[in-house]
């Protein structure tokens, strides 16, 4: 059983090709760019032999999140719910304000706001979406009454729980 | 599909106020409490992914602040001549002509910053 499959950062790639060369199962030679892991073998030629390092090896099943302390968790909570609360704030004045730079610095406030509470809630326990807290929080998603639960079920079935 | 969830979420959660005062007030209470508080315990517990997060938000938080305060003094003028650059991984924001660089929160490039005129959407 394989336990790692190699990635392309299309970004980096300077279409050397030197993949193509060293690939012993043609996993790199993809219309797309992007690598066929059904074929690929984490044998890891490909990334030796990438000048650009522009393709890693990603493991197919993660180890299980650190566990976070209690302490830590609450207090990270407590910062992203106030995040959240200035997100909304600063969208709905960027929305009123009649202000053109004042509507567009909220905005941005608002977005800052969206990126650093989401920054928090990884560090609180949600650092993978195949980790027993990301897959406990969409089961209970699913109890909600008019929440899109075919996004909800989607995942559930597309991500393999590690722990 | 998280971000069809996320989209739920936001279309749910009933608005806060709207005044720019209590947006100030959070700020503040995030800048002289909670963040001094949570950096003390996630060093307490040895967490070093918590004392990232912290490190990096408490900086952007305050920068936030400090625009508003600039807002303040100097109005619309502020944006005469200048951009609303947004470090799309740690939500830095930065008033100027160009992107810069580098992000002096995060650290990284130029190609990571949006330009925010309000139709920039986050992906």
């Amino acid at each position: 059983m394989k336990k790692r499959v190699a990635v392309r950062n299309i970004q980096l790639c300077t279409k050397d090709c030197l993949c193509l060369y060293v690939c012993p199962y043609g996993a790199t030679d993809t219309e797309d760019s992007v690598i066929d892991i059904s074929k690929c073998d984490g044998c890891g030629a490909c990334a030796e032999a990438c000048p650009s390092k522009a393709i890693s090896l990603v493991p197919i099943s993660y180890p299980p999140q650190q566990r976070k302390d209690k302490d830590v968790v609450n207090a990270l909570r407590k910062l992203s719910t106030s995040k959240t609360k200035q997100e909304n704030i600063a969208l709905q004045i960027a929305k009123q304000t009649n202000k053109k730079g004042l509507s567009n610095l909220l905005f941005a406030i608002s977005k800052s706001n969206r990126i650093i509470a989401e920054d928090l809630l990884r560090e609180a326990g949600y650092m993978l979406p195949q980790s027993k807290n990301t897959h406990q929080l969409l089961k209970a998603l699913l109890k909600e009454d008019d929440i899109p639960k075919e996004s909800v079920k989607y995942l559930l079935e597309k991500i393999e729980p590690n722990e | 599909m998280f971000l069809k969830l996320a989209k739920y979420f936001e279309d749910k959660t009933p608005n806060e106020s709207n005044k720019i005062e209590d947006l100030i007030n959070l700020l503040n209470e995030d800048i002289n409490n909670n963040y001094q508080k949570a950096i003390n315990i996630s060093q307490e517990k040895s967490d070093r992914g918590a004392q990232r997060v912290c490190s990096w938000g408490e900086k952007a938080t305050k920068i936030i602040n400090s625009l508003l305060s600039r807002y303040e003094a100097e109005g619309e003028k502020l944006f005469e001549e200048n951009e609303i650059w947004l470090c799309t991984i740690c939500g830095f924001i930065f008033i100027g002509k160009t992107a810069p660089a580098l992000c002096p929160i995060c650290k990284v490039q130029s190609d990571k910053f949006i330009k925010v005129d309000g139709r920039v959407k986050l992906s």
